[in-house]
This record gives C-alpha cells, sequence and structure tokens, in this order.
C-alpha cells in the first residue's frame, strides 16, 4: 500500500473563508489541525512499561503537541491500575533517563473495566500532581519536566501482581500546536 | 470545496526513521493520521440480524478501529435501542455496538466493544459495514449518525 508522509503538522482549510460575527460579514482563515495517532501492544510488563529492563521507546509524540485522547483497548484483564506517563532524555540502549510515570493518568481502573475500550477520562485525571494536567495541552513543556520542547516516549506502569494484562494503547493528538503560552 | 485525495495512510512527523536515540534528534516521531467515515442508521421498521443494512462505509485492510460512536437525532426503540454494527450481513458476532435509546452523543466503549480482534486489526481485505437493531425492535422511526475513526493500515500484529 502506498504512504504520504509529511513532516507535519499537516492542517487544512483555506485563508480566505467568509464568515460573520453576528451581522458583521468577514474573510478569514478556516484552518484546522489533522488528528494524529500512534498506537502500540502493551502488557503489564511489555516493552514500553515502565519500569522494566527491557524498556524500549515504542510511542514518541512529537513536541508541543496537544494530546486529545487516550484509550486502552483492553484484550487481557490487568490485575492492577495503570498508571501513563511520559519520558524524555537519553539513557543506555536507548531508554529514555528521566521519566514522570503518571503525569498523564494516574490509577486507570483497568484491573475493574473488563473486557472492550475504555477511553481515559475525568476520574482519571483529577488527582494529577501539581499542574502535571498541562502535559495535555503541551506535551512537552510541563515546568516541572526538564528538557522542555523536547518529544516526548508515552510510559505505562502498572504493579506487578494479579492477572497480566495485554491490551493497545492508543494515543491521540494534534501536533505541534504550540499551546506555550498558556501551558 | 475542492477535495485532496490521498491513497494513505497519511503518516505526519519531523522524524519518519529511527537513526539514534535522542528524543527530538533522531528518533522516529511520525504519527498517523486519524480517519473518520459516517453514515446515516435509519429504524424502519424491524432491521434484525437477516435483513440488516449495508452502510456506505468501507474500511481498509489492516487498520485498527479507535472509535465508533452514535449521534442520536431521533430515539430508537426505548426497549431494542442498540445498533449493532457487523462486517458482514449478517454476521456473529458483531464489532461492536452503539446505544441509540436517548437523543444525543453515544460511545461504544466497555463490553459495547465486540470483536477485539477487528478493533486491533480489521483483517488483511476491507470490511464494508452494516448494521441491526435489536433482536425484536418494533420500529420505532429511530434516526442517528454512525461515526467510525479508525487508523488506516495500522497493521498492529501483536
Amino acid at each position: 500500500m502506498s504512504r504520504s508522509t509529511f513532516s507535519g503538522p499537516v492542517q487544512v482549510g483555506i485563508d480566505d473563508a467568509p464568515f460573520s460575527d453576528y451581522t458583521v460579514a468577514k474573510i478569514g482563515a478556516n484552518w484546522g489541525f489533522l488528528k494524529m495517532a500512534q498506537s502500540a501492544p502493551i502488557t503489564q510488563n511489555g516493552e514500553i512499561c515502565f519500569p522494566t529492563t527491557t524498556t524500549k521507546i515504542g510511542m514518541v509524540i512529537p513536541a508541543k503537541s496537544v494530546i486529545t485522547r487516550i484509550s486502552v483497548l483492553v484484550t487481557t484483564a490487568w490485575g492492577n491500575p495503570m498508571d501513563i506517563g511520559q519520558a524524555w532524555g537519553t539513557g543506555p540502549g536507548g531508554i529514555p533517563n528521566n521519566y514522570d510515570h503518571d503525569e498523564l493518568a494516574d490509577d486507570i481502573p483497568l484491573n475493574t473495566a473488563g473486557l472492550g475500550l475504555y477511553v481515559v477520562n475525568v476520574g482519571d485525571t483529577d488527582n494529577l500532581a501539581g499542574n502535571e494536567i498541562n502535559n495535555w495541552m503541551n506535551n512537552s513543556d510541563n515546568v516541572t519536566d526538564t528538557a522542555l520542547g523536547v518529544d516526548r516516549c508515552i510510559t505505562t506502569k502498572t504493579p506487578a501482581g494479579g492477572t497480566l494484562g495485554v491490551g493497545i494503547l492508543t494515543v491521540e493528538y494534534c501536533q505541534a500546536v504550540n499551546l506555550e503560552p498558556i501551558a | 470545496m475542492p477535495t485532496t485525495t490521498f491513497a494513505g495512510p497519511v503518516k505526519a512527523g519531523g522524524i519518519s526513521t529511527s537513526t539514534g536515540n535522542i528524543l527530538g534528534e533522531n528518533v522516529a516521531n511520525q504519527g498517523f493520521a486519524k480517519m473518520v467515515q459516517v453514515a446515516q442508521v435509519i429504524e424502519l421498521g424491524h432491521v434484525g440480524t437477516g435483513n440488516s443494512v449495508w452502510t456506505d462505509i468501507v474500511i481498509p485492510a489492516n487498520s485498527q478501529i479507535i472509535r465508533m460512536a452514535l449521534l442520536t437525532t431521533t430515539a430508537f426503540d426505548s426497549t431494542y435501542g442498540y445498533i449493532y454494527v457487523d462486517d458482514d450481513r449478517p454476521s456473529d458476532p458483531q464489532i461492536g455496538a452503539v446505544p441509540g435509546l436517548t437523543i444525543g452523543l453515544s460511545e461504544s466503549t466497555g463490553s459495547l466493544v465486540g470483536d477485539l480482534g477487528k478493533w486491533k486489526d480489521v483483517g488483511t481485505s476491507d470490511i464494508h459495514l452494516s448494521y441491526h437493531i435489536g433482536s425484536t425492535s418494533t420500529g420505532t422511526a429511530g434516526v442517528g449518525t454512525l461515526i467510525v475513526e479508525y487508523v488506516q493500515n495500522n497493521n498492529l500484529t501483536a
């Protein structure tokens, strides 16, 4: 199958779209961002889980992106709740040497969710530390992190115990929207 | 308005291939553009598995389904108002179900996701989606718009 590749971000729209502010006719841009997605198979002790001895970079989200949705297709039930975080920096074997294991979602109840699609929701993000929720608005510029403005690797962390969960993690985002002024 | 069409999949990211291990410099960061197709769903009499209805939605081979939703504009039968989405006509098990019981936007989440394997990867051939409604729907005139979002040819093998 063919493939069309862009450095991105990809925006679609026109410069001179007609619209109105109440009764005032105007002309302006109506560009929108293409929504992007990256997915990876995960297990409780899989390659992109933290911390393991075999951790590798699996999903890398470009800097200054807005994360719009995270979901997990659970195909084997989890034994414990799961955290979703980000990693940055460089260590031996290409493993990022800095990470925050729960800066995107904390204690997602995959152990009780059952099989099927679980969408991360407000109950998973209302207990993040400090201003970590800002990572959803700007994945690379949380003031508590170093390496500001650099791509981020997605990580998951689930304590050992119970059945070993299996699933597909999907992160949706708009590339390089750059909401630095507010995040 | 003109349309720009690609065979796809469409990918974007500043680094297409990993040549090192420094994030932001030489580690691939490309993602897939998320695609969406929509189709009207109408409850005209009983739409059972035996007379399920084709939609206009065809998902390319090796794609990952990541969202299925229904925007209900007229409520479906209050007892059997679940819309079951199939990849055959009829088929069992269905790919997923979305509730159309009340006006508004409903999602297929949790156990409403039927065929986990098809969500992960639809398979090596394109699939044509059809739908049926409840087992014994009495035929109130529900109307909705089925929304299916997917990543084209993601080809998840694990």
